[in-house]
């Protein structure tokens, strides 16, 4: 199993390695004094984005080893996980956020956590986390579970190194955000250190969010080349 | 590849070889998907690309996607596909 999928092993070990590497190591600081603060953040979306396109032509290449049966409440996960992926998606690029590039400075603001950041203060790495647990679950294969896995955990072990870097960037500041929001999405809310509100939140960002849901549904089989099916 | 599907089956599996209808044989498979919207010729394909280690991209219905006689289009490398289905067939059993 490990001979056939090698180039897909090879490509998820690329793709995990180049991440970390250029956001959490010693060469982010190297190349951001060479390239200065813009230049190192096109050399990382370029790499990041050639990677990707490898891992996911590695991925399409591969072959189907099964490791769990289809039934019909794994091909449900996803059906069911994806409108919180998407409203957390939409929510996450148009909800001004701490900790995404380049947007510290909205910590300082007199709300550090606006709207649905109070589910989740990385409510773009849970969209992307939920996206691909719930895509594992429903295909069950060797494959799958490299390509997805790897992604899955990228995006929520990134979070915790997102923290502890945005813990030290913020400074005074970080404190008001941890303690109106969790990693873990609804964790604060359910402890009771935060409340939604729902005028921050907008019915527009849920709308939309379900409206990208529906799309990305319909044109599953164009997207993917393969149509979405229950048993 | 000559395939004579039977859509609304009790499981997704491949049960053997069969004299095709126009000569020659075919391979018998049977799968719990009805046969509407292509959704039995998807479990068809799922089903193949499992049984035999293959990308799902790989595999297509090249002619009958709206009969029962299906003809799939196996693409790879001709000498390992040949002898690795030439295996995989020969392990059926003939009905």
């Amino acid at each position: 199993m490990v001979r056939e999928l090698l180039s897909l092993i090879i490509a998820a070990v690329a793709f995990c390695g180049s991440h970390v590497l250029l956001s959490s190591t010693w060469l982010r600081g190297s190349l951001r004094d060479q390239l200065g603060e813009r230049g190192f953040l096109a050399v990382y979306s370029v790499t990041a984005l050639v990677i990707f396109a490898w891992f996911v032509s590695a991925y399409a290449g591969a072959p189907t080893i099964v490791l769990w049966p289809r039934q019909r409440w794994t091909a449900l996960v996803p059906v069911l996980v994806m409108p919180l992926a998407t409203i957390l998606l939409v929510a996450g690029y148009s909800t001004p956020n701490p900790t995404a590039v380049g947007m510290e400075r909205s910590a300082g603001a007199d709300d550090p956590a606006p709207g649905l950041l109070r589910v989740t203060r990385h409510p773009v790495m849970w969209a992307i986390g939920l996206w691909a647990i719930s895509h594992v679950v429903a295909n069950g294969d060797a494959a799958s579970v490299l390509f997805f896995g790897a992604i899955a955990g990228l995006a929520l072990g990134g979070t915790v190194l997102i923290d502890r870097k945005k813990q030290l960037a913020l400074g005074s500041n970080w404190p008001r955000l941890a303690e109106a929001t969790s990693n873990l999405p609804f964790a604060a809310l359910i402890a009771g250190r935060t409340r939604l509100r729902w005028r921050d939140v907008s019915l527009l960002r849920v709308a939309a969010g379900l409206l990208l849901y529906a799309v990305l549904y319909l044109a599953h089989p164009i997207i993917t080349g393969l149509p979405i099916v229950v048993p | 590849m000559a395939v004579r599907l039977s859509p609304r089956a009790k499981s997704d599996r491949l049960l053997g070889t069969a004299a095709a209808a126009r000569g020659g044989r075919a391979l018998k498979a049977s799968v719990t998907a009805p046969a509407r919207d292509g959704r039995a010729n998807e479990a068809l394909l799922q089903l193949l690309a499992r049984a035999w280690h293959l990308p799902r991209r790989n595999l297509s219905i090249v002619a009958g996607a709206a009969s029962r006689n299906k003809t799939v289009r196996v693409t790879g490398d001709p000498g390992k596909l040949i002898a690795k289905l030439s295996a995989e067939i020969a392990s059926l059993p003939g009905l």
